[in-house]
């Protein structure tokens, strides 16, 4: 079960757990699992994520980052915006574009990238705004540096070209395997993964150097 | 008009990267996604109806194009026209079910955008196995499809994506029709009072059928844009979009109750549109304002044109 918006199923998992059955939550909302009387919860920290980001750009050697929040006023997207500026010692801006609409978002990007000449590094939270960006970037002649949150067969393709210099991977395919392996432990051996904090598989941050090995897990789907 | 114009200085004063030659490009790209599906939903609107389908119709033409292709190996060729007639099949559906039902299109164009939201998000997955469709960018034809739908020409330094002539052509030809056609008469006819002009001999139901049909050609021709630009097609896009068509064709002079309005209005509701959603990234505001800033630009600039067009006809 996943805690994305805590207070709309909150109640549903205190009920399974009255019933006597054992929940595991995972992917976000990892601050509200253990309230709700979930076993465990296997997932990515978001802020701990975002500072990750923000080390890395550091080591880099990047100056001012640009971070593209793709859904207005979610929670966890803001959650790694503010990781990755806690971080970095340069400046951070963020950008808010319509998500649903990718041409409007790559040319908000552009415009962005237009006007903000110094941006040396575009952080997107998914993959397909990574896509946007590195287009964006060639149609705003940008030489920014574009990195992503998120993990797919596509990123894997541009971080082998260095179009993406890296990506953050929270391990998605990692958390339903836990979750469904934790209940089993704790069915047959009375295990609890954890004890009472979050269990987590991310940030995992990824590069053209792991590209080989990669692939052909991306390919299958579980990575 | 007056309203562009009005926005356009404005931002020019208060944005230095907006009267760059690269950031015109941006804008007008902005402007012509918008406006594509503007000029179909402008001419539906003076028709008297909605489609509230619009904006996730581009996906599903967009997804269908892509797996088709990909699913049988065809030429892309193929998947672009089994697109078209599978877009200009549900254009068709609306307008039957409007003239069939004699229900209102916002109910009926809402039970369509929902079913293929449904649609595009499950078809995709049961087909591609995640959300988003595979490449196509290494099939046959991927090339001069692009070049049709997502090219780009560099003139004196403006990036000018071919949307832009896409959505020209398609002022003119709608334009064209309005003012120089029967279709065009038929059109502001039934907008102004279906009854009327049924009783005049105008065919009201094919008129109304074609409307939504020119609609599924705009959304055809945006989603083989957004296929081709990107390679790949994300199942959940869309929803939303058809709001910015109406909104485009309103502040572009359409009343929402039919009757009046004109394909060069929805050109000039884009490009504001266009102007006002990258300009405030140009002006580098506070982007948790955005869409504040936004509203409030529309709303002035319309207030602004509907003034003026006042002033005129009270001096005329």
């Amino acid at each position: 079960m996943t805690l994305a918006k805590p207070e709309a199923v909150r109640a549903s998992v205190e009920k399974a757990v009255a019933a006597g059955i054992p929940v595991v939550t995972i992917n976000a909302g990892g601050e509200h699992s253990g309230a709700a009387g979930a076993l465990s919860h296997i997932g990515q920290e978001e802020s701990v994520a975002g500072e990750a980001v923000g080390e890395e750009l550091n080591e880099r050697g990047r100056k001012k980052a640009l971070c593209v929040i793709h859904e207005q006023g979610n929670v966890s997207l803001e959650a790694r915006c503010a990781g990755v500026k806690k971080t970095f010692r340069g400046t951070v801006e963020n950008l808010n574009v319509e998500g649903t609409n990718m041409p409007a978002s790559t040319s908000s990007i552009e415009a962005k990238l237009q006007t903000g000449r110094d941006i040396d590094t575009v952080v997107t939270l998914g993959a397909p705004f990574a896509a946007a960006t590195v287009k964006a970037k060639a149609g705003a002649g940008s030489e920014a540096e574009v990195n992503t949150f998120d993990l797919n067969a596509e990123v894997v393709e541009q971080l082998k070209a260095k179009e993406i210099g890296f990506a953050v991977d929270q391990q998605p395919y990692l958390q339903g395997y836990l979750a469904v392996d934790g209940l089993w432990l704790h069915r047959t051996n009375g295990n609890v993964l954890g004890g009472g904090k979050p269990v987590l598989t991310g940030p995992a941050l990824v590069t053209d150097k792991d590209v080989p090995a990669l692939e052909k897990y991306t390919a299958r789907g579980t990575r | 008009m007056v309203g562009a114009v009005a926005v356009f200085l404005f931002f020019a004063v208060v944005a230095d990267s907006f009267l760059r030659p690269s950031s015109f490009g941006t804008v007008l790209y902005a402007a012509s996604v918008i406006g594509i599906m503007a000029v179909p939903v402008a001419l539906l609107m003076i028709g008297g109806e909605f489609d509230l389908s619009a904006g996730v119709l581009v996906t599903s033409s967009a997804l269908v194009s892509s797996m088709f292709s990909y699913q049988m190996t065809a030429n892309i060729w193929v998947g672009v026209l089994v697109s078209l007639l599978v877009t200009l099949a549900v254009g068709v559906f609306n307008g039957v079910m409007l003239t069939r039902t004699k229900l209102p299109s916002f109910i009926i164009t809402l039970g369509t955008f929902l079913m293929l939201t449904g649609l595009n998000l499950g078809l995709t997955k049961l087909i591609s196995g995640t959300v988003s469709t595979k490449s196509i960018a290494d099939m046959e034809g991927f090339d001069s499809a692009k070049a049709l739908f997502a090219s780009q020409v560099t003139v004196g330094g403006v990036n000018l994506k071919v949307t832009v002539v896409w959505w020209l052509a398609l002022v003119a030809v709608a334009t064209w029709i309005l003012l120089r056609t029967r279709a065009g008469n038929w059109i502001f006819a039934v907008g102004g009072g279906a009854e009327a002009a049924r009783a005049v001999g105008v065919p009201v139901n094919r008129t109304r059928i074609g409307l939504y049909m020119g609609v599924s050609l705009g959304a055809w021709i945006s989603g083989q844009h957004l296929l081709f630009s990107f390679d790949v097609v994300q199942s959940g896009e869309g929803v939303g979009n058809e709001l910015i068509y109406i909104i485009a064709a309103v502040i572009g002079g359409c009343l929402i109750t039919g009757g009046y309005g004109s394909a060069i209005g929805s050109a000039v509701g884009a490009f504001i549109f266009g102007m006002t959603s990258k300009g405030i990234v140009y002006a580098e505001w506070d982007p948790d304002w955005f869409k504040f800033f936004l509203g409030a630009m529309l709303l002035l600039a319309t207030l602004l044109n509907a003034w003026v067009r006042k002033r005129a006809e009270a001096t005329r």
